[in-house]
């Protein structure tokens, strides 16, 4: 083929030209519109937590249509512990 | 001028580093280099430079000035030059960008996307521009086989895009043009811009007026299975050439596009009657059978030195693959009228029985002279012709002098087996024939 060499040079250069302008474009973007967290800034848990999974809540109308006169509760409410919600997040990765 | 290509490519290595030089030189104390990020500038902007200076070379390479023509040994040899000086002006553009966005990576990504992408300021735009043009018109030339004349088309844009690129190097506020990265910068940048637009404004606005084209009126033509023979003959002067140069040729027929085609000399030296080959190939080639006797056709010319009197006194082999033979059969024509010191064989190769062209006359000529002797070569029934075998046919392979012409495989197999045989590679001529 004529020009085998020199064809070859500039399709390898364009390409790594290619990759190199896609990879700054798409990580500086991605850079700009992603708010990343250090790893160290996420807080550490004790190893004993155990996410707890919350019941679903019963949707209860708070201003009822017709008052309630006389509500009583029959036994006291059950004291159930705080919910603890483990939230991991997690540090991105550059996208590639 | 004698040809030296080792002095052609030294004064392009020398003129394609003056940045470098001049940097070194005239550069402020200044350091350019002390840091990363001044670093990465200095570097970015250098290749910018070497880059631009590439780019306006490529326009004078192709202006077919005669003394380039004799450094290089060839206007065929220039436009290998110019190829590879353009494909060196891509590349070194491409490192110009990567090396300024180099300098924000470790802090700030986003900026550096930022100067790769088109933005507010307009002297950076005309450098993406011209960059992206750059790259488009050089892949298109070197990685399509479009249509020869849409090809010359579309590559006269690249001298819009060197007039961004000029834009942008004086526009651009970098190191070099606001601190001066070295001193004399805005008139380096002028006399590369001068150079680079007056070789392009010439090759295409005063090269034709200023060349004087001889007129030639269509003689004969005559229909091959794959080519046409076309004869003409001068309206007054006719052409000065030698036998195996080829000439730009341009016909005056409604019927045919008029831009200007390479076609090598099939007629014997000074010939009154000039004869050329031309093998159905591509659209244009196609359209000749239009062509009639009396049609005006210009000729610009000659050019080449596939000369075999540069080898007297040597015995010399030629070679020719398919259409290739058409030089060869005016250097076996000039035979006839000249005392030959060495023997000449021409190994003649086709594809097919049907392809020969001037067999008659070359076997005629062979009969007429001792020394001049012909191998038609069929590679249908006698296989690819090959080094060994011409050696087989020739004898010895060494202390003789080659001339070949042909396909761009065909002579690069030929040349590789001749040169494994020990043949030096000063002793190998060969014509190329394919422009882009």
């Amino acid at each position: 083929m004529r020009f085998f060499k020199l064809k070859l040079i500039i399709a390898i250069a364009l390409l790594l030209a290619f990759l190199t302008f896609t990879n700054i474009i798409a990580y500086g973007y991605y850079q700009k519109n992603m708010k990343i967290i250090p790893i160290d800034d996420i807080p550490q848990l004790p190893k004993d937590v155990v996410s707890v999974p919350q019941e679903p809540k019963k949707i209860v109308n708070e201003t009822p249509s017709t008052p309630v006169k006389n509500v009583t509760q029959s036994t006291p409410p059950k004291p159930t512990p705080p919910p603890v919600q483990v939230v991991v997040q997690q540090r991105r990765t550059r996208a590639s | 001028m004698k040809e030296n290509k080792i002095l052609g490519w030294s004064i392009i290595f020398l003129l394609a580093i003056i940045p470098i030089l001049l940097l070194m030189t005239l550069g402020e104390e200044t350091s350019w280099f002390g840091d990363y990020s001044s670093a990465t500038q200095t570097l970015g902007e250098i290749f910018g430079l070497v880059g631009m200076t590439l780019f306006a070379l490529t326009f004078v390479l192709s202006t077919r000035i005669k003394a380039i023509e004799d450094l290089f040994g060839g206007l065929d040899k220039v436009y290998i030059v110019h190829a590879i000086v353009g494909g060196a002006a891509l590349v070194s553009m491409l490192f110009h960008p990567i090396f300024l966005v180099l300098k924000f990576i470790p802090s700030d990504v986003w900026q550096a996307a930022l100067y790769l992408l088109p933005g507010s300021y307009w002297s950076v735009n005309f450098g993406i521009i011209a960059l992206m043009g750059l790259i488009f018109l050089i892949s298109l030339t070197l990685y399509s086989r479009m249509k020869y004349n849409r090809w010359k088309f579309s590559h006269e844009f690249l001298g819009l895009v060197f007039l961004f690129a000029v834009f942008h190097i004086f526009l651009v506020r970098g190191n070099a043009s606001r601190d001066n990265i070295f001193v004399g910068y805005y008139e380096y940048a002028a006399a590369v811009s001068i150079i680079g637009l007056g070789a392009f404004s010439y090759s295409l606005f005063l090269k034709n007026r200023i060349f004087k084209t001889a007129v030639y009126r269509v003689r004969t033509i005559k229909p091959y299975k794959n080519a046409f023979e076309i004869s003409m003959v001068a309206e007054h002067k006719p052409l000065q050439y030698k036998a195996g140069q080829f000439i730009f040729v341009r016909f005056y027929n409604r019927r045919l596009p008029r831009e200007a085609h390479p076609f090598s000399i099939a007629s014997e030296t000074n010939s009154p009657i000039l004869t050329i080959i031309v093998k159905k190939l591509g659209d244009f080639t196609s359209k000749l059978i239009e062509l009639r006797e009396g049609d005006k056709v210009s000729i610009e010319g000659p050019y080449g030195k596939f000369d075999y009197t540069k080898a007297k006194g040597k015995n010399q082999v030629w070679i020719a693959g398919g259409i290739g033979i058409v030089p060869f059969l005016g250097m076996a024509k000039d035979l006839e009228d000249k005392t030959i010191d060495g023997t000449i064989s021409l190994f003649y190769s086709v594809a097919d029985e049907s392809d020969f062209i001037g067999y008659d006359l070359l076997t005629q000529l062979s009969s007429a002279n001792k020394k001049f002797s012909f191998i038609a070569w069929n590679s249908k029934t006698q296989g690819y012709l090959d080094a060994k075998k011409i050696q087989e046919i020739s004898g010895s392979v060494k202390d003789k002098a080659y001339f070949l012409c042909g396909p761009p495989g065909f002579k690069d197999s030929i040349i590789k087996g001749l040169l494994q045989l020990g043949v030096k590679k000063q002793s190998i001529h060969e014509e190329a024939f394919d422009f882009r």
